[in-house]
């Protein structure tokens, strides 16, 4: 229910920007009505109410999911301009604009952002998975705060954008952030001194549950570990050992199962070297193969 | 498409639009995604792991309980933090997770605890792998940072061992079931079984001479006498014995049968061998109490096998401590798939020792829910094999009692 008002709130807020953009070809329906009925609606309320009830229809009955919503709305909106209306014409273009500019940022991330959670696997506390989306997105609108109070600062000083300031002031500021992350990201230390390599093995599959490890047969780009000992259970196998050259695979055999592992991941922490094997990326779960536990 | 190149797209899109239409001000709609990338690119994935973890017991007795205290600490970046441990299936979370996730902000240390409880829920050295810890950054601009540490956790559970000698009936007077299971005759073997005072008649190479020093009594060494009785027990360790699920299998109840059988027929001074079928090793018959955690490690870590070892095989391969007086036990989950093989083994054994051996049919089945009907199905082989029978339940103490009945 929350998640359903939430994304009414979103198509309203994203129907805005297209309302204001085709206002002027609803002048006719405003001005029929005013006739017929004696009441006068703004072109602006008819074309947000047409707006609305499109996107509302597209997500509801069509079940198309709210970014692809948002793409649609974009183009209304960018479509009368294209067809040569005078941007001048419009009412408030750049205010109206900025909750589509928003949502048409935030909705996919926030999209991501769910997927992402959903596929943290099971066995993690749901509330804290509640609580780490609440906490992404504010971290979101805080990275967003430098970017608005410019936003309003340009607003202000251009009377709600009728009077844009040159080209350079603006293309600068957003220029100039930019600039700032890149160079920023690019001073950033990388570690690149490994004292020792760690190889970590990871994957879900049949052994023991006490099992013991053994070396088994060594190839040339690999070699096999062996699982031996323990009743047999399905379970997650996390093994680590330090060793020097990096196999090219690794073959972990139980009395009941074979996996095939091959590198997934790379990193560097602490000046030590973690290559990550598995049958399938990501760590952590106990019952899913791909999840670290 | 990608969310981050969609992203990027919607970041430049005003700014060219701007550009197209003439419109500066529609550039100004790329000031709030530029932000955030800019934000973004400022910060890197959580990173500067460090993890402490202490487990409140190490070695535990069937279904007692532990605490896992875990530590974390996260110096830079900003994301997503995902910190957790493989819990090996034998130790069951009976309170909290081991698995947690975090979120690190911007230029503020992330200091977590948690803590988890764990049960034991089957016998065996069990392990907590070392701690993984994977920081994501909260844009994912760049790649996750991962680190394993802390050492892995061992965790021993040994199954709670029934004194059954409380329970069992004097027998003295009856026959068959020796009271004093040792030979007082006979020649010594090399088993040392004590030192005591020395008696008159005792040879001189039996005296412990430091022994002696140290206490100023002469003291002799006292070795078991050949001919002690034997019982010399044949586990079953295939996949016949998987029933009843990794956690109470036919094989975990086996176990919890022979410890305290063992214990009890040490104590009374007999010897005693496993042979672990499928695995093909064997404790050769040793004797004293001191022997004890011979047993208990051995079968402490035994699991199953896939590969098939018949009992006339391991009869064959034990052979040549089957001498003297042993009586054979044969410890297997009877059914039509291997009665036959356990027929051969049984006959053999009885022509190699000259006794008749005894059958422990590990029947779970009822207690499973299979009903009634298996139960009598593994009953009506076991009389067709002729051989004297125990049936061994999840109440292991009347098996106990029930096989001391039968051997006496």
């Amino acid at each position: 229910m929350r998640h359903e008002k939430l994304s009414l709130g979103i198509l309203a807020l994203a129907s805005i920007s297209p309302g204001f953009s085709l206002a002027y070809h609803f002048r006719g329906v405003s001005y029929g009505l005013a006739e017929k009925v004696g009441l006068y609606i703004p072109p602006e309320i008819i074309s947000f109410a047409v707006m609305f009830a499109f996107s509302v229809y597209l997500y509801n009955a069509k079940g198309i999911s709210l970014p692809y919503i948002i793409i649609v709305l974009s183009i209304l909106y960018v479509l009368p301009y294209l067809g040569g209306v005078l941007l001048d014409n419009v009412p408030f273009v750049t205010l109206t604009a900025i909750p589509l500019s928003v949502s048409v940022v935030l909705v996919p991330y926030a999209h991501s952002l769910q997927f992402r959670m959903k596929n943290l696997g099971r066995g993690y506390p749901r509330e804290e998975i509640e609580a780490l989306m609440g906490r992404e997105l504010n971290t979101i609108f805080l990275s967003m705060l430098p970017g608005a109070m410019l936003l309003v600062y340009l607003l202000y000083s251009t009377s709600l954008g009728k009077r844009p300031l040159g080209l350079f002031p603006t293309y600068s500021v957003v220029l100039f952030a930019l600039l700032i992350g890149i160079v920023m990201s690019t001073l950033e230390k990388k570690e690149t001194n490994v004292s020792k390599t760690v190889l970590v093995l990871r994957t879900y599959m049949i052994a023991g549950d006490s099992f013991r490890v053994k070396r088994g047969s060594i190839w040339e780009k690999g070699f096999e570990l062996l699982l031996e000992g323990g009743s047999p259970v399905k379970r997650t196998v996390l093994l680590s050992f330090a060793l020097e050259n990096v196999p090219e695979y690794v073959v972990v055999r139980s009395p009941w199962d074979t996996k095939f592992l091959t590198k997934k991941e790379e990193s560097v922490e602490n000046g030590v070297r973690y290559v990550v094997f598995s049958t399938s990326r990501a760590p952590s779960s106990q019952g899913i193969s791909s999840a670290p536990p | 498409m990608n969310w981050l190149r969609w992203f990027i797209l919607f970041t430049f899109l005003p700014l060219i639009l701007s550009v197209m239409t003439g419109a500066v001000s529609l550039s100004y709609l790329a000031l709030l995604p530029s932000s955030v990338l800019a934000f973004a690119l400022l910060f890197e994935s959580p990173s500067g792991f460090s993890v402490e973890r202490k487990v409140e017991k190490t070695t535990l007795k069937l279904g007692e309980e532990t605490e896992v205290k875990v530590r974390l600490t996260v110096e830079h970046g900003t994301g997503i933090v995902l910190v957790g441990d493989v819990v090996s299936p034998a130790l069951e979370i009976v309170d909290g997770s081991n698995r947690h996730v975090f979120f690190k902000l911007p230029e503020k240390r992330l200091e977590v605890e948690y803590s988890y409880r764990i049960r034991a829920v089957k016998r065996g050295t069990h392990m907590i792998s070392p701690v993984e810890v994977e920081g994501r950054h909260f844009f994912e601009l760049e790649e996750p940072r991962y680190a394993l540490l802390s050492e892995k956790a061992e965790i021993t559970v040994s199954p709670r061992i029934v004194n059954i000698g409380r329970f069992v009936p004097d027998r003295k007077g009856k026959p068959g079931f020796p009271q004093i299971s040792r030979a007082k005759v006979g020649t010594p073997s090399t088993n040392f079984r004590e030192i005591r005072e020395y008696r008159p008649g005792d040879p001189m190479r039996t005296i412990n001479w430091k022994a002696t020093a140290r206490l100023g009594v002469p003291l002799v060494n006292e070795y078991e006498r050949e001919g002690t009785l034997t019982f010399m027990f044949y586990l079953d360790s295939s996949d016949s014995m998987a029933v009843g699920g990794f956690k109470e299998s036919a094989l975990e109840v086996a176990v919890s049968f022979m410890l305290p059988l063992i214990s009890y027929l040490l104590k009374k001074g007999y010897r005693v061998g496993v042979y672990a079928l499928g695995h093909g090793i064997m404790i050769t018959p040793i004797s004293g109490s001191d022997s004890f955690s011979a047993f208990t490690k051995f079968l402490l870590s035994l699991g199953m096998v896939p590969t098939e070892e018949s009992l006339s095989m391991a009869v064959e391969r034990s052979r040549r401590v089957l001498n003297g007086q042993v009586v054979p036990v044969v410890i297997t989950n009877l059914t039509h798939s291997n009665v036959g093989l356990v027929e051969l083994g049984l006959k053999k054994l009885l022509a190699i020792t000259g006794n008749v051996p005894v059958l422990v049919d590990v029947d779970i089945y009822d207690e499973l829910g299979a009903g009634k009907l298996v139960s009598l199905m593994k009953r009506s082989l076991r009389e067709d094999l002729g051989f004297p029978s125990v049936v061994v339940t999840k109440n292991v103490r009347k098996g106990v009692l029930k096989f001391l009945e039968v051997i006496s």
